[in-house]
């Protein structure tokens, strides 16, 4: 009888782990970079019991967050450590756009998706992918091959722009 | 709802930067400790700032909108303003106004381009001089629209605190005329647990006895969009100033099986043959866009109807549903109550999904409260569009004094939201428009500018019969071109139209090459807001396609592919078809005013607005041109171009 009872419960938790994997799954495969998706939401925990796909959206905030965070302060720390001439336009653009992921957009995009009008947290994704991007473009513009942040713009831009899949199942 | 959402909630709604980036040494005062009494000189400053400001401005409840806020120095180049000059809460920079997926990719095309440099003088010159638009900050949907005691009242989607969608509440103006505006101080703001998220989208309704009602969508604390009464509180007051909230608020929840999230911006009401109120509400099941029908009393207690007023598979959720009637034989608008064999009914939606404004015709049945489109191949949100170009959330209202129905519609920003920053505003709303039934070609609506906008015109051109070849351009010398009011007809060549082969080749103003892609019989038109060197030019042209069995279809675009050399614009090629019937000149009409262009065929049959945000083709160094690029077809051109006058939106 209680090997019954284990067994059962066995079985209804791999079926809500399934169940979860399943959101998590069938929400990444309409994105432009299933890996990388499930991969980010996974290292969540709110990802496990997460029920909504508004949940998921969030995480990805988060996550662009996170290393939106990492490159204002590398950014903040080159531009402080006396960085080669041709760095310093390119940095100080950086910065900028960084402000405005953290400071707007990603803050956009967090209160239209907790307020429920989530096609402003498309705006906010766009946004953010679009800065990150810009950013590297500063580098670029002025024949910089190799860009100090490009692991990170690479990074957010592929981030907002999978948050962006997500965010469109909510419209 | 288990979302955390404390960083929305907390009254600091913007996760400041891990550390300060500043170039100006600037110390963060975290730094230091001030002592007691640098404590005690800096309370008497404020002190004394404090009763100064409420001296100065103690009467004014308007105290949002006075002040347009620091200006960035001329000539500054926004992209490399760095972190310094302007308040962290209004950051941000995107290409928004997003359509499937696609749009906003664009920025993706121009890795290796440096952004673009705007400076104080080009972002300036955006701002329009006879659109509606608050003196700063985000403005999205129209609200409320109505007539009262000789005073048209706009109430507008507003955020007060930037130039970014958020914290919204209620803005407030009035006109005499539809065109010049006052600004009021907002008529409602977040301040009560069912609106305290937001006091969004709401429509008017008058009682037989003159009373005014407002239904508008809140928020709630635990954002569930519930609706929302409120009424004047003084009534007696024309400009209806202040506002109250029915104490009894919500008066509509969610009702089961509709997402706590989807059930947002409720219509004027009309009335129904037992004496009830009638409203209808936008939302979804799945992907299948709905509208909810309620029947009331007393705007308190509603009544849920069985089924749907209709829906549409695969339309997504259904934002700022409007319906009303409109007639089959007089020109008068009909208020939103009449019904009758001589009556169809308009039902538009705004798709979420895709951020148009789509309507169709049909058949209200009163008795079972559901809505027949005429043909359901063009039924709502995949057929007609009221305006093909950048036009989202509108909504109509019946003006009871000019016996018309008035249309109004939220024309958002298609640059970067950094640009937004530094002009410190984002967003207009259209030139009203009057909306009549087609009695022509009984398949569609018409919209057309309110005729009021025709008293700021000035300075008549007029061309007549100007032959333009194919393959060339002829300017159009009237001046500055920045506010203008355009009006002109094309008569082409009926026996080269005869001659022409025919194609099996489909056209498409939006897939196709735009003004540059040239066919035998187009395109033909006019290039606005171009520059001597044609580097920057937005042409708004007819298309004219012969198809095998020597039928014509004509189309109607304006493409912005070269409307500004900056990369951080949208430049999308707008259009659809326009019905003409036999007999018809070709005619359009074109109001420009700065960075909106508002453009209408056959008298109003199809509109494309469009927003341009031009780098060289600004202040005198903006032209009008006229153009042919057909290979095969002259036209012959007959034009009337009016300067327009500004129309000095005022504060209260």
């Amino acid at each position: 009888m209680k090997i019954l009872i284990f067994l059962m419960m066995f079985l209804a938790m791999l079926l809500v782990t399934n169940g979860n994997n399943n959101l998590v799954e069938t929400t990444c495969k309409n994105t432009p970079n299933y890996n990388l998706c499930v991969k980010t939401l996974s290292l969540d925990k709110r990802s496990e019991t997460a029920g909504d796909i508004t949940t998921l959206a969030l995480i990805m905030v988060d996550a662009i967050k996170s290393k939106a965070n990492q490159a204002a302060n590398t950014i903040s720390k080159l531009r402080h450590s006396n960085p080669p001439q041709a760095w310093k336009d390119p940095l100080k653009n950086c910065a900028f756009s960084y402000k405005v992921i953290l400071t707007a957009s990603m803050p956009e995009a967090i209160e239209a998706l907790t307020k429920g009008d989530p096609k402003f947290a498309e705006d906010g994704m766009v946004g953010s992918s679009g800065d990150a991007q810009e950013c590297e473009e500063y580098f670029k513009a002025i024949t910089i091959k190799y860009s100090p942040l490009s692991k990170l713009n690479i990074d957010v831009h592929e981030l907002s722009d999978v948050g962006r899949a997500i965010v469109r199942n909510l419209l | 709802m288990s979302i955390p959402n404390s960083e929305t909630n907390n009254g600091v709604p913007y996760t400041q930067l891990p550390e300060s980036d500043n170039d100006s040494g600037n110390t963060p005062t975290r730094c230091r400790r001030p002592n007691k009494s640098t404590f005690m000189i800096l309370t008497g400053l404020v002190a004394f700032l404090l009763f100064f400001v409420a001296v100065k401005y103690g009467n004014n409840d308007d105290s949002d909108d006075v002040n347009p806020g620091p200006v960035p120095p001329e000539e500054t180049v926004c992209n490399m303003l760095g972190s310094n000059l302007m308040p962290l809460t209004t950051m941000r920079t995107l290409a928004r106004g997003v359509a499937e997926g696609v749009s906003a990719k664009s920025r993706g095309h121009f890795l290796g381009a440096r952004p673009f440099p705007w400076t104080q003088k080009m972002l300036a010159w955006q701002r329009t001089s006879f659109h509606f638009q608050p003196k700063k900050n985000w403005m999205n949907d129209p609200n409320g629209p109505l007539y009262y005691k000789g005073w048209y009242h706009l109430f507008y989607q507003y955020n007060p605190e930037a130039a970014v969608w958020g914290n919204i509440v209620w803005g407030h103006a009035v006109s005499r005329d539809l065109i010049h505006w006052q600004h009021l101080p907002m008529a409602m703001v977040a301040d009560q647990w069912y609106d305290i998220n937001g006091v969004w989208t709401g429509s008017a309704t008058f009682l037989p006895n003159g009373d005014l009602i407002m239904l508008y969508t809140g928020s709630t604390n635990e954002s569930v969009q519930v609706q929302n009464l409120a009424y004047p509180a003084d009534p007696s007051d024309p400009l209806l100033r202040k506002w109250i909230k029915y104490e009894g608020n919500p008066v509509l929840i969610p009702p089961p099986g509709i997402g706590l999230k989807d059930f947002r911006d409720p219509t004027t009401a009309w009335t129904t043959p037992e004496g009830k109120w009638r409203i209808t509400i936008g939302s979804k099941i799945n992907k299948t866009g709905i509208s909810l029908v309620y029947d009331t009393i007393d705007f308190k207690n509603f009544e849920l109807l069985k089924g749907v007023l209709h829906g549409v598979p695969g339309t997504g959720m259904w934002e700022c549903v409007d319906f009303y009637p409109v007639s089959k034989i007089v020109e008068n608008g009909l208020d939103t109550s009449e019904n009758g064999p001589a009556v169809k009914h308009v039902l538009k939606s705004s798709l979420d999904d895709d951020r148009n404004d789509y309507y169709a015709l049909g058949t209200y049945d009163v008795g079972a409260g559901k809505w027949v489109p005429d043909n359901p191949i063009i039924d709502v949100g995949i057929g007609l569009r009221y305006d093909y170009g950048n036009f989202y959330a509108s909504k109509t209202f019946y003006d009871q004094e000019k016996k018309r129905r008035v249309l109004w519609a939220w024309i958002k920003e298609t640059d970067s939201e950094a640009a937004d920053i530094c002009r410190g505003w984002a967003s207009l709303q259209s030139i009203p428009r009057t909306i009549k039934y087609d009695k022509k070609t009984g398949s569609n609506i018409i919209t057309w500018p309110v005729a009021e906008v025709e008293n700021l015109r000035s300075n008549n051109n007029e061309f007549n019969k100007v032959v333009v070849k194919p393959g060339s351009i002829v300017p159009l010398e009237v001046g500055s071109a920045t506010q203008l009011d355009i009006m002109a007809e094309f008569e082409v060549d009926q026996n080269v139209l005869k001659k022409v082969d025919g194609s099996n080749a489909t056209y498409d103003c939006i897939k196709s090459g735009g003004s540059a892609e040239r066919g035998a019989l187009g395109p033909f038109g006019l290039l606005v807001l171009t520059d001597n060197s044609l580097s920057e030019q937005t042409p708004i042209y007819f298309y004219i396609a012969k198809d095998l069995t020597g039928n014509f279809n004509t189309f109607f675009c304006n493409d912005l592919t070269r409307s500004s050399e900056a990369t951080d614009v949208r430049k999308l090629i707008y259009g659809s078809t326009v019905p003409v019937l036999l007999g018809e000149k070709l005619s359009l009409r074109i109001l420009v005013d700065h960075s909106i262009v508002e453009s209408f065929a056959q008298n109003g049959r199809t509109a494309i607005t469009s927003r341009v945000y031009p780098t060289k083709a600004i202040y005198e160094n903006a032209k009008i041109y006229l153009f042919n690029n057909a290979t095969d077809i002259s036209v012959t051109a007959t034009i009337k171009i009016w300067q327009m006058n500004s129309a000095n939106i005022k504060s209260n």
